[in-house]
């Protein structure tokens, strides 16, 4: 179907752009968004490709846990420069049409669509029974995988000195 | 019907930029954008290949283990990057060489 065709395409495209936007920008900051654009992008050519959880997966923890934290080490560690609000009526109408251009879109797409029940989506409770039968080992390891991490960041990034402290 | 190929060209596109970016740079926090968008790269081509040739569920269940690794590996590898900079007062790795020779 050329919509399919039309939709990998503008998605692959954000994608790829998103990723040569953060390596390449001046500004590191910008560079932490576009990879969350990136992952966003990465989240579409899952949903593109029938694989909607995993799609939600990557959104909820890439785009909300691992790039927002990428953005706190950016701001913590001083690179980006750091903006004051600066009055730009061109930029400010523009972002308002942008957004209600993308609105209307979905709106539409929304609206005009016929979403039936899927006649042989996906198994999800096929993922479901994998982590508890087969993969549950795998499962527990993950747990303990994020406990060590956990622990071994705090650790590394704790101030134990007051001499520190009084540095930072 | 998209043939395969094409998302297995986007995810090569990608390692392609992730492996320059690992490469090159010298910024540790663009190290990180660059390994983050090789673990991308290597998830969307699991997908690819069981959303075309698998009838089950296995492939979307490894990226779900994928992802999950990879957070995780990113706060480790930010925790160092936070603590290097305490030291070094930057976050250039060319300027941490005091393990070499």
């Amino acid at each position: 179907m050329i919509e399919e065709d039309i939709a990998f395409f503008v998605i692959s495209g954000l994608t790829v752009g998103a990723a040569i936007f953060s390596l390449e920008s001046r500004n590191v900051i910008y560079g932490a968004i576009a990879l969350a654009f990136t992952f966003l992008g990465l989240a579409g050519l899952f949903i593109i490709l029938n694989a909607t959880f995993i799609a939600m997966f990557q959104i909820i923890v890439n785009i909300g846990a691992v790039a927002v934290l990428i953005l706190f080490t950016v701001m913590l560690v001083g690179e980006g420069t750091f903006f004051r609000e600066v009055r730009n009526p061109v930029a400010r109408s523009t972002g308002i049409i942008a957004a209600v251009v993308l609105a209307l879109t979905l709106g539409i797409s929304f609206i005009s669509s016929s979403f039936g029940p899927l006649g042989s989506g996906p198994n999800y409770t096929l993922i479901g029974t994998y982590l508890t039968s087969q993969y549950a080992f795998s499962i527990e390891i993950l747990a303990l995988v994020f406990g060590t991490a956990l622990v071994g960041a705090l650790t590394l990034a704790k101030l134990d000195k007051p001499e520190q402290q009084k540095a930072q | 019907m998209i043939p395969i190929t094409w998302y297995l060209s986007v995810s090569a596109i990608l390692f392609a930029i992730g492996a320059y970016g690992l490469i090159t740079k010298r910024n540790a926090m663009r190290l990180v954008f660059a390994i983050e968008i090789l673990i991308g790269s290597a998830n969307l081509n699991f997908i690819a290949f069981n959303s075309y040739f698998f009838a089950d569920t296995l492939g979307q269940t490894f990226v779900l283990f994928s992802i999950a690794l990879g957070a995780s590996e990113a706060a480790v590898i930010l925790a160092i990057i936070v603590v290097a900079f305490r030291l070094h007062r930057g976050v250039d790795v060319s300027e941490l060489k005091s393990l070499e020779g």
